[in-house]
């Protein structure tokens, strides 16, 4: 079942265009990686299917109906964003900031505080952050504060959720520990959508990876259809070589002097 | 939720700021009504307080009760309700611009409303400059949530669009009075330093209604201010219509300065002083930033006002020279420690 979707949509400002031709879906239950060098288009394509802005051409869509067209509590329920740039100074605590993941829920009749507060406690637990819950926000590092601000999309409980470099900024336990719970999040049935710019990282977890270029898809499918060591040479400006994974069951890119 | 309480740095201290807050402005107005150009012992205004409850002991004295009853105890009741609009006009005004340098007076919104007030005291007086201060109030803050939206949001920037601003609508302000009728307009003074003086009854009433309309207004949107903390759009991730909710925050905010400057005119620095210090009591939380800045700015500016007409009594100085010696500095304060300086 396709939960967002991206028909042949461009994207242009100030006569620039960051997205162009581009055709996109996303089903529940998948982990889509989104890789491609620098300026490829891929945080505009995240911010198109978040409703963030609209399409200059083609439609983006989200359960059916255009993304752009949903009140922003009925959206903010169906999606979940977490941002690349995140403000740093916030003077709350994390688990108040957490909480703020259940602000489009609050009108939801079967929703309670008991469940918002179990759910903010559930999400901090999973992003290794509970330890955290009292700190100001404005104090943790900046990897700590992604966790956190992941901790917060995870509150927010909507089936789709699109992450803009979600392990930016962390270790590699955090990496893993990120990448496992986004994986599970698609086991258990919601879509997600994440920018990765670590190739073996993506190649590890995500059920699909999409390659952009200069605005558009220059290759989608599994890891191994995509990570091919002539098209990433190319795109990237950088020789490759792509080998098998010596333990997992997936390709290993390898950087070549 | 027990070990939250015990953990959370501010749950422990929420809980008694507001209470102190109310009881420190009801135990400053019960000093200012007997304190003045005439001191009323506190027995005698216990006395009228008691007889217009319904409750006398002791019929009052006829002066005491007509100090205590006809000028002091609305002139304290309206600087108890303006210091309660001012402080939490500008703390949502803090939050609205994550702007720890916002406030009503200097991001010209009180300037504005003065403008309005002048000009609606030509039409009808005390009441008609109140109209006028609201509508002028609102006006001047939906035009400078359009500017914050197109200029730079570099925080010091715009408030320093709002100080040039404000200074220019004073300008005008002084044109009107200079070139009105002196037995209707209030001087120019008052306009630019407020004044609690010619505070009366029915004043007081439609002042009191508009701004415990707005300030109940911000107050249901306490939770979706919250969510500005984290950004604009990361707010509208959340589901905040962010325009929306700028914009009925504007008109509030609007309406409730420009009621309290239509009234007493404009006392500056009380919406920055007061949510600066509460913050630290109550935490970032607007719901009980909002409500403690309430009891925090009516005391702040009944204290003020009886400085302001005790300190070289018989003559009152205006009530905004108090807020502004211990306001500007405070202000400089912040810039240095924000780090704009």
């Amino acid at each position: 079942m396709t939960v967002a979707a991206a028909e042949q949509v461009r994207y242009e400002v100030d006569g620039a265009v960051l997205v162009d031709d581009v055709d996109f879906a996303v089903t529940a239950g998948e982990l889509v990686a989104v890789i491609g060098p620098n300026g490829a288009g891929k945080t505009t394509l995240v911010r198109l299917l978040a409703g963030d802005q609209e399409p200059t051409a083609g439609r983006v869509t989200i359960d059916g109906r255009p993304a752009g067209g949903y009140p922003p509590e009925a959206l903010a329920r169906r999606r979940a964003v977490l941002s690349q740039q995140l403000l740093r100074d916030v003077p709350f605590t994390c688990r108040a900031v957490v909480a703020m993941g259940r602000f489009p829920h609050r009108l939801d009749p079967a929703n309670s505080a008991a469940q918002d507060a179990a759910e903010v406690a559930a999400a901090l637990a999973r992003t290794d952050m509970a330890e955290f819950a009292d700190r100001t926000f404005a104090t943790l590092s900046g990897g700590e504060q992604t966790l956190v601000a992941l901790a917060r999309v995870l509150a927010q409980d909507a089936p789709l959720l699109l992450l803009d470099e979600p392990t930016t900024a962390l270790d590699v336990h955090h990496e893993e520990l990120v990448m496992r719970v986004v994986k599970e999040l698609a086991a258990a049935g919601r879509a997600v959508v994440a920018v990765l710019h670590d190739l073996n990282t993506a190649a590890a977890y995500a059920d699909r990876l999409v390659l952009m270029a200069g605005g558009r898809v220059r290759a989608a499918g599994t890891p191994r259809e995509v990570l091919e060591e002539a098209l990433l040479s190319e795109v990237y400006g950088q020789a490759v070589r792509v080998v098998d994974h010596p333990f997992r069951d997936c390709p290993l890119v390898l950087v070549v002097d | 939720m027990t070990d939250r309480a015990a953990r959370d740095p501010f749950a422990a201290r929420r809980r008694y700021v507001t209470p102190l807050l109310a009881l420190a402005a009801i135990g400053a107005a019960v000093v200012s009504l007997g304190m003045g150009a005439v001191t009323i012992p506190f027995g005698d205004v216990l006395a009228v307080l008691g007889d217009h409850a319904g409750l006398a002991v002791t019929e009052p004295e006829f002066t005491a009760d007509a100090v205590v009853w006809n000028i002091r105890v609305p002139r304290v009741l309206m600087g108890a309700v303006v210091g309660a609009g001012l402080a939490v006009t500008g703390a949502v005004l803090q939050g609205m611009y994550r702007n720890p340098l916002a406030d009503p007076q200097l991001l010209a919104i009180g300037p504005g409303a003065a403008l309005g007030g002048v000009l609606g005291s030509l039409a009808g007086q005390t009441q008609g400059a109140i109209g006028g201060g609201i509508a002028a109030g609102v006006l001047a803050g939906l035009l400078m949530r359009r500017l914050g939206r197109t200029a730079s949001l570099e925080p010091s920037r715009f408030i320093l669009v709002g100080v040039a601003l404000g200074a220019a609508v004073s300008a005008w302000v002084g044109f009107v009075v200079f070139s009105g009728d002196a037995t209707r307009v209030p001087p120019i003074e008052f306009w630019l330093l407020g004044s609690l003086s010619g505070s009366t009854w029915r004043a007081l009433g439609t002042a009191a209604v508009v701004i415990a309309i707005g300030v109940a207004w911000l107050l249901a949107a306490a939770r979706p201010l919250d969510l500005m903390a984290l950004g604009e759009a990361e707010a509208r991730h959340l589901g905040v219509d962010v325009e929306l909710l700028t914009a009925a925050l504007m008109m509030a905010v609007g309406a409730v300065v420009g009621a309290s400057v239509g009234a007493v005119g404009v006392i500056g620095f009380v919406g920055l002083l007061v949510p600066h210090v509460v913050r630290r009591l109550s935490g970032p939380a607007h719901r009980p930033l909002l409500t403690a800045s309430a009891f925090g700015g009516a005391l702040l500016v009944v204290a003020a006002d009886l400085l302001a007409r005790t300190v070289v009594s018989p003559i009152e100085i205006p009530v905004g020279l108090v807020t502004a010696a211990v306001g500007g500095p405070f202000f400089i304060w912040l810039i240095r420690r924000a780090g704009y300086a």
